[in-house]
């Protein structure tokens, strides 16, 4: 169908407009991480300093605090990552393959969990990881996030095994192979890119995870996205060091999504078909 | 015939199993604990002693102004983002399909809020909008206004700002979804209508939204759980306040139990809180679990 | 000879260091803070160092931001966690804690000079920082190194240009004074807005009391609330119409920090707050009112003057496993020598001994006159008339001040009117007290 001028013209403008807004916000971010405090306050405020400094940038990397968590964050995304794909996979496999009534139960409560907000399971974590000194630890961060993540997972892949045809599974099971050599042979590396995709999207979760890891914490255990804040709270905000701070949390995330760009709306859009 | 299936069925289970158990140990159980603790007293300040109290804390809720008001702006942080999402998503959506001439590189533009860290989210926005030094005074001065709107200050603008910025962060990738489902709805259908006259919005209402409804629904019920977990970009741009007006439910439950150790009264906030969850999403989520098998 | 003697200097080296080395009281004992990020727990911080070569244990300061600090606090010390030996407390918070037992009693380890080696005389404290972090026993539970007030900061340059050769004796005179100073663009002050017991109402509460309010009908002995009286809602008018009239944008959340950059920039001409900022509003890199400040005490009521008090300190966490070595530390963070030479080596300068208030070379660095008067000289004397009682010493205080705060702000964003927010809170209070069982 083709489009009328006018008609490309108010797509131009609806998608534009956005655009704009979309874009803002962050610029904004971007252009203030290159600013030192005066050039912050000056009025009126300009998007490109005539003084443009990397300083806060390396404050923030000179900062031990705030690389130490970086670091934590990056420890803990690879972890819940691992934990995450072990216990999914399988589930997420068996979940495709499975025929009996018991499937829509299971796919449901999976749904269910998946759907229930960080708050629910907030108090007794945290009665719970102070009696078993789980409190401030890594581990303890694993742990919660993999209640959210394994739901997640095993929703998204299950789209991934659907896709991969049965025939060839057949095959394998004629040829003798059990059901884990099956998925592990066959299933899993057609799945492959799916599965890869699933396990960053599960990372960009860990990574962006903030109410566990400011409620759970002390030092030892703190995430980026949380140290953050401590730029926010002394002496007023130091808005350049916010802003470095900031594009360097999101950078992680965005890299990786770049790469998985393709993937990340099918496997959303996945989790969306009806 | 029906043996084989059994068994075959059963090998799955098998795999399904581990996450099946974990996820009990991890999610069933804390809920039902939650539900313990709301049914008794419990605050470690205080000097009284961890006791039963049976439904004396849901008693309280009842009465509480503030658990009402947080009560009031969930219902406002769910219904405007969740409608502007789904709205701004669609029209985004139908305009991107046209894959007109410099518009591709927005597909990846798009997915940048979905994947921002929230807290950065939060961030970014409050930079953005911080008097004299934010994106708003300098938008302001280029148009030659004096910009020196301190949104967070009032109850309205700073709701306002909440619902600016959960809308910011969903209505990209909503266009995302919409966009991938667009695309597979057939060529012929549109051309058919074309020859009965209708226009090209004409189409996408009688063609293109019918067709959808199931995904839409989908994508409703789901933004629907993101707007109920807003936590982060509260606490970063307003801290629920000023006086209360930005503080949903969860976010009362949060300063309940960590800011004043009413662990018990946090529960039953959370139980509350579950309960209303369960009550307006689960049919949805079933009904979509359903579909999927 | 010459060999002889290097011997010997050698031998007596040996003997004097020797045993030091081998075993210092607290080797390998690794002590753990819970701090707020303040002048005062960064340089102590950086000044330990000396204690750790006296004592052989090391320290590690966590520093969060007030309100998170005093959020952590609150959860390590009644989950009993023991990841902490020291943790900030203020003085109201104290009454929190004790009941269940949270904060290690200090007068059989001060006492025990095996412990803490020279004598932490107490006596030297001013009497009423001290009396804060005692329970009613008058058992000694945290050492204060913190002593607040507010003070009346005025940039005498402004006042002067606006006709008036004083600062304002009344928060009455205060408003009028605002009403000269004050244009579009230059605000006339500003304050805290804060919802919090440590924010607002650190501020507003000296209102109240001077209008006649009261928290309680007759505390201790008639808990009834009384936050919604006649006084009270006119304080908390005056206070709105303050903020919204005249205070700096932002206002409505603004912190302490916020005031103590308006006052430290010269965006305001006058401000009522904490004694102890005077150090960062006067920082000599910083600030741009150097040279241009007077000094007063804060505006009474028709009923009178209530200068806020409060006092800050560290304490011993129950749970702690290094108890001792946190006793002497705490002895030697509040020691004289060691409180001078934070003044000396910071902005920090709301100390509570009085030698260091005394001392000449204190007085020398945080005099400030200006040719308006001695900001030492006022400090002294508005602790002199702080009220103790500003904050009241009980477990429910805290939850019960924060309403009010919270009621304030409502008042202040006009979603109610001063009257009803304020009915509001006392009904709130009542429920607050009927749950701990004390109406």
């Amino acid at each position: 169908m083709k489009l009328s001028p006018s008609e490309k013209l108010l797509c131009y403008i609806v998608m534009v407009a956005f655009t704009i807004i979309l874009i803002a916000p962050i610029a904004w971010l971007l252009s203030s991480s290159f600013k030192d405090q005066l050039g912050i306050f000056q009025s009126p405020p300009v998007l490109v300093t005539a003084n443009p400094t990397l300083d806060n940038f390396k404050e923030v990397l000179g900062d031990k605090q705030f690389i130490a968590a970086f670091w934590n964050s990056m420890i803990i995304g690879v972890s819940t990552v691992i934990i995450t794909m072990l216990f999914a996979t399988p589930a997420a496999y068996g979940l495709s393959r499975m025929r009996s009534k018991a499937k829509v139960g299971l796919l449901s409560w999976v749904l269910l969990v998946r759907a229930a907000p960080g708050m629910v399971y907030i108090v007794p974590y945290f009665i719970a990881f102070n009696q078993i000194g789980l409190m401030d630890t890594k581990s303890g961060l694993v742990l919660i996030n993999s209640v959210f993540t394994i739901p997640l997972a095993i929703w998204i892949m299950i789209a991934f095994f659907d896709a991969v045809p049965k025939e060839v599974e057949e095959a394998a099971h004629v040829d003798g192979a059990t059901r884990i050599q099956t998925l592990l042979r066959v299933a899993l590396p057609m799945a492959a890119p799916g599965v890869a995709s699933t396990a960053i999207l599960v990372f960009i979760f860990s990574w962006n995870e903030f109410l566990f890891a400011l409620t759970m914490t002390r030092i030892d255990a703190r995430t980026a996205a949380i140290a953050i804040l401590d730029y926010m709270a002394f002496e007023g905000t130091a808005w350049g060091k916010v802003a470095a701070a900031g594009i360097l949390i999101l950078l992680p995330v965005l890299i990786f999504s770049i790469f998985i760009r393709k993937y990340l709306v099918q496997s959303a859009a996945g989790a969306v078909k009806e | 015939m029906k043996n084989i299936i059994r068994h075959r069925d059963s090998a799955y289970l098998a795999m399904v199993a581990p996450s099946a158990i974990l996820l009990v140990i991890i999610t069933i159980i804390p809920i039902l604990a939650t539900f313990y603790i709301s049914l008794h007293f419990f605050n470690p300040t205080s000097t009284r002693q961890f006791g039963w109290v049976g439904w004396e804390n849901y008693g309280y809720l009842l009465e509480d102004s503030r658990y009402l008001n947080s009560l009031r702006v969930m219902l406002w942080l769910i219904v405007i983002p969740v409608a502007l999402q789904i709205t701004l998503g669609m029209a985004l959506a139908i305009a991107l399909k046209e894959k007109l001439a410099g518009t591709s590189w927005m597909r990846v533009l798009f997915l940048l809020p979905a994947v921002i860290p929230p807290a950065v989210s939060g961030l970014v926005w409050k930079l953005f909008i911080v008097p004299g030094a934010g994106g708003v005074t300098y938008m302001g001065s280029l148009l030659g206004i004096d910009l020196q709107l301190d949104l967070l200050s009032s109850p309205n603008s700073a709701l306002f700002v909440i619902i600016v910025c959960s809308t910011w962060v969903g209505t990209p990738f909503v266009a995302l979804l919409f966009l991938s489902s667009l695309e597979t709805i057939s060529k012929d259908l549109y051309e058919a209508a074309h020859l009965d006259g209708a226009g090209w919005l004409q189409s996408h209402w009688s063609i293109s939204i019918p067709i959808m409804r199931p995904v839409i629904m989908t994508v409703m019920v789901f933004r629907i759980l993101e707007a109920l977990a807003i936590f982060p970009i509260i606490f970063i741009l307003t801290g629920g306040g000023p006086a209360g007006s930005t503080e949903p439910v969860n976010y009362y439950a949060y300063v309940s139990g960590f800011q004043y150790l009413k662990i018990d009264y946090a529960a039953t906030i959370i139980v509350s809180f579950f309960v209303i969850l369960m009550v307006f999403c689960a049919p949805f989520l079933i009904r979509i679990a359903r579909a999927a098998r | 000879m010459f060999k002889k003697l290097t011997g010997v200097a050698v031998a007596v080296l040996i003997a004097t260091t020797g045993p030091a080395l081998a075993e210092k009281q607290f080797d390998g004992v690794k002590l753990r803070v819970l701090a707020t990020k303040q002048a005062w727990s960064d340089t102590i911080e950086k000044l330990a160092a000396k204690f750790t070569e006296e004592t052989g244990a090391t320290v590690q300061f966590d520093q969060f931001s007030f309100g998170q600090a005093v959020q952590k606090i609150t959860i390590e010390l009644t989950t009993k966690s023991s990841a902490y030996d020291l943790v900030f407390v203020s003085g109201s918070d104290v009454a929190q804690y004790t009941p269940g037992g949270f904060l290690e009693p200090l007068s059989a380890h001060l006492g025990n000079r095996d412990i803490v080696k020279n004598d932490p005389n107490l006596a030297d404290f001013i009497p009423a920082t001290l009396r804060l972090f005692q329970d009613s026993d008058g058992e000694q539970y945290a050492l204060p190194h913190f002593a607040a007030t507010q003070i009346m900061f005025y940039n005498a340059d402004k006042l002067k240009a606006a006709g008036f050769d004083k600062p304002p004796a009344t928060w009455a005179e205060l408003y009028d004074y605002c009403g000269k100073l004050a244009s579009p663009g230059n605000p006339c002050t500003a304050m805290r807005g804060k919802p919090s017991v440590s924010e607002n109402m650190w501020y507003y509460s000296q209102m109240m009391y001077g209008y006649g309010g009261r928290f309680f009908k007759d505390y201790p002995n008639d808990m009834t609330p009384t936050v919604n009286s006649a006084g009270a809602v006119e304080a908390a008018e005056l206070y709105a119409k303050l903020l919204n009239d005249f205070g700096i944008p932002g206002s409505v959340s603004a912190g302490f920090d916020e005031v103590t950059v308006a006052m430290q920039q010269d965006n305001v001409s006058l401000v009522v707050e904490g004694a102890p900022l005077a150090g960062r509003i006067l920082d000599a890199k910083l600030s741009k009112v150097i040279g241009k400040l007077g000094f007063a005490l804060p505006p009474a009521g028709p009923k009178g003057r209530f200068a806020p008090f409060a006092a800050q300190g560290y304490a011993i966490n129950a749970a702690s496993k290094n108890k001792e070595a946190a006793a002497a530390f705490l002895a030697w963070s509040t020691s004289s020598e060691t409180m001078k030479q934070v003044t000396l080596d910071s902005s920090f300068l709301a100390v509570t001994r009085k030698s260091v208030w005394d001392d000449a070379e204190f007085r020398k660095k945080h005099d400030y006159n200006y040719g308006h008067g001695s900001f030492a000289a006022a400090y002294e004397g508005t602790l002199q008339a702080g009220v103790e009682w500003y904050r009241l010493p009980f477990p429910e205080f805290k939850a019960i001040a924060d309403r009010v705060g919270l009621a304030l702000q409502e008042h202040v964003v006009g979603s109610k009117t001063a009257q009803q927010a304020l009915d509001d809170a006392n009904k709130d209070i009542i429920t607050i007290l009927k749950r701990a069982s004390r109406l």
